[in-house]
């Protein structure tokens, strides 16, 4: 399972930018151009901001047409289930992507944590889902690694679900708790992407662990938690 | 009946009055942005709290069936410290354009001093720059001279009159607002603001157009059933039902309609009551069964 993530973000940015423009009508269009040739001239924290919220009021009467080959080149960025994204998501990833290509590279984690931190749900899901997507992902880590920390359900799905990132690039301590929140919180665990790949001998001990403390408890135990209990390959 | 109370600060109060809210038939609220008792003594503390509103909070109503949206702005109290105002007003915008904000407020008057005045025509400009309605809070100290100094800031500054609601009006200011074209909200108060029986006889000489209710509960003394405890006392008196109705439900809808974001009428998509949902890390529940609505 690997990634090939972009060197710069323009080609990115151009892939979803024509997505939305193909989607929305002409005043969306026109308000999305603009705010994208804004945030391209250069960076105003504030109007990113203000762009990326109201990105959802703007375009939620429009939905995206993907062709094959989008839906190839964003899949091997990492990114999942795009036929199911909002075409506002599509939107601020490409707010985000832009901006990455317009500030310097030293700035990158903290303008992306930011958006995580001072976005409502939607916004939060959107940079998540994107994550994998952009230039060098492993900078975003940290940022990744909180938002497991949210038991908001969709905000957490949308790092643990139909996403790659976490199984390209967290370390093992943190892929285990978050498998282990899936499980915790009644997610199937076949939506964890690259979750065969990245099973290990203490995710399994885990698994059996709590499968006990279920029982003891007479609690159900997932059915599916035979995919990380079962058969674990030597580490 | 469906109610709608359009000024209730819901962060102070406890999941026993969402149900018992829920249970009296409020259908949906508006959280004005406000103060929290005591000053702040940083913008972070604001920032915070404004992502509360579109948080927290808004999953804690869900989970009672009861749709959250708010209001956002710099409190009248607080526009007094000029610095932190500075750094509030810088932030609003970004608030401002997120999902379920349907007006800027409460602002306002509170001391009437001259920077309180200033920031008020400042949320103005932001009101038109996002197209959305105000909502204004009036004095509780030298209550009528201060509504009507709202009244001629509206008309002085230019700012749209049925865009405008200004709140916790008494027998002696409603007269004032309705012989303007704002909206005239009314706070009906376990012991100060405006009682259910005096609310009773104000409908009974005014009737229903542009006359709007609300508990304004929060931390202090006050009910946050006020709205059903008002329509039982209209319909007591021989108030008609539609009437009711009209001040209850249409009107609050009516006028945070005109933000354009107040997707009320798709009732159908109210939000199933779900209470084994989480919040970051925090469930409503200690401990009891969730109830969930199939």
């Amino acid at each position: 399972m690997t990634a090939v993530a972009t060197e710069d973000s323009t080609e990115l940015t151009l892939l979803l930018a024509q997505i939305v423009t193909g989607a929305a009508d002409g005043k969306a269009t026109a308000w999305f151009n603009e705010a994208l040739g804004a945030l391209a001239t250069g960076y105003d924290r504030n109007a990113f901001l203000a762009a990326y919220a109201g990105a959802d009021r703007r375009l939620r009467a429009f939905d995206a047409t993907l062709s094959a080959a989008d839906i190839k080149r964003l899949e091997m960025l990492g990114t999942r289930a795009l036929e199911e994204w909002p075409l506002s998501r599509f939107a601020r990833c490409a707010f985000i992507s832009t901006v990455l290509g317009a500030t310097p590279a030293m700035d990158h984690a903290a303008i992306l944590d930011e958006i995580f931190r001072s976005g409502d749900n939607s916004e939060r899901e959107a940079l998540l889902a994107g994550l994998a997507a952009f230039p060098d992902p492993t900078r975003f880590l940290e940022t990744a690694i909180e938002s497991c920390r949210s038991n908001v359900e969709t905000v957490f799905a949308a790092i643990a679900c139909e996403n790659a990132y976490p199984s390209l690039y967290f370390p093992e301590a943190s892929f285990n708790q978050m498998v282990m929140k899936t499980v915790f919180i009644g997610l199937p665990l076949a939506r964890v992407v690259g979750l065969e790949g990245r099973r290990n001998s203490e995710l399994s001990r885990m698994a059996e662990h709590f499968a006990a403390e279920r029982e003891a408890a007479g609690r159900e135990v997932p059915s599916d938690l035979d995919l990380i209990t079962a058969n674990v390959r030597p580490a | 009946m469906k109610m709608f109370d359009p000024h209730i600060h819901m962060t102070s109060r406890t999941t026993d009055d969402y149900q018992a809210m829920a249970a009296a038939g409020i259908a949906a609220v508006i959280e004005p942005a406000f103060w929290l008792g005591q000053p702040r003594t940083n913008a972070g503390s604001f920032e915070d709290y404004f992502l509360s509103l579109v948080g927290w909070e808004r999953f804690r109503a869900a989970q009672f069936g009861i749709r959250h949206f708010c209001t956002m702005a710099l409190n009248p109290k607080e526009a007094n410290n000029e610095a932190l105002a500075d750094d509030v007003m810088a932030m609003l915008p970004r608030f401002l354009e997120k999902d379920g904000v349907v007006a800027v407020g409460e602002i306002g008057y509170d001391d009437m001093s001259a920077a309180e005045e200033r920031r008020i025509l400042e949320h103005f400009e932001l009101a038109r720059e996002f197209e959305l309605p105000v909502l204004i809070h009036t004095p509780h100290r030298d209550k009528k001279r201060g509504t009507e100094r709202t009244l001629d800031l509206i008309r002085d500054a230019g700012f749209p009159e049925q865009l405008t609601l200004v709140d916790h009006n008494n027998e002696e200011t409603l007269p004032l607002v309705l012989a303007t074209a704002c909206w005239a909200g009314h706070s009906i108060y376990p012991n100060t603001k405006m009682s259910e029986a005096r609310m009773v006889e104000l409908v009974k000489q005014y009737g229903d157009e542009r006359i709007i209710i609300n508990s304004a509960a929060d931390w202090g003394v006050s009910d946050p059933l006020k709205v059903p405890k008002t329509v039982a006392a209209m319909q007591e008196a021989g108030i008609g039902d539609e009437s009711i109705e009209t001040i209850v439900w249409r009107n609050p809808i009516e006028f945070f309609a005109q933000s354009g974001r107040l997707d009320i009428d798709a009732d159908a998509s109210l939000p199933k009551v779900d209470q084994s949902r989480l919040w970051e890390g925090n469930s409503v529940l200690r401990g009891q069964d969730p109830r969930i609505d199939g």
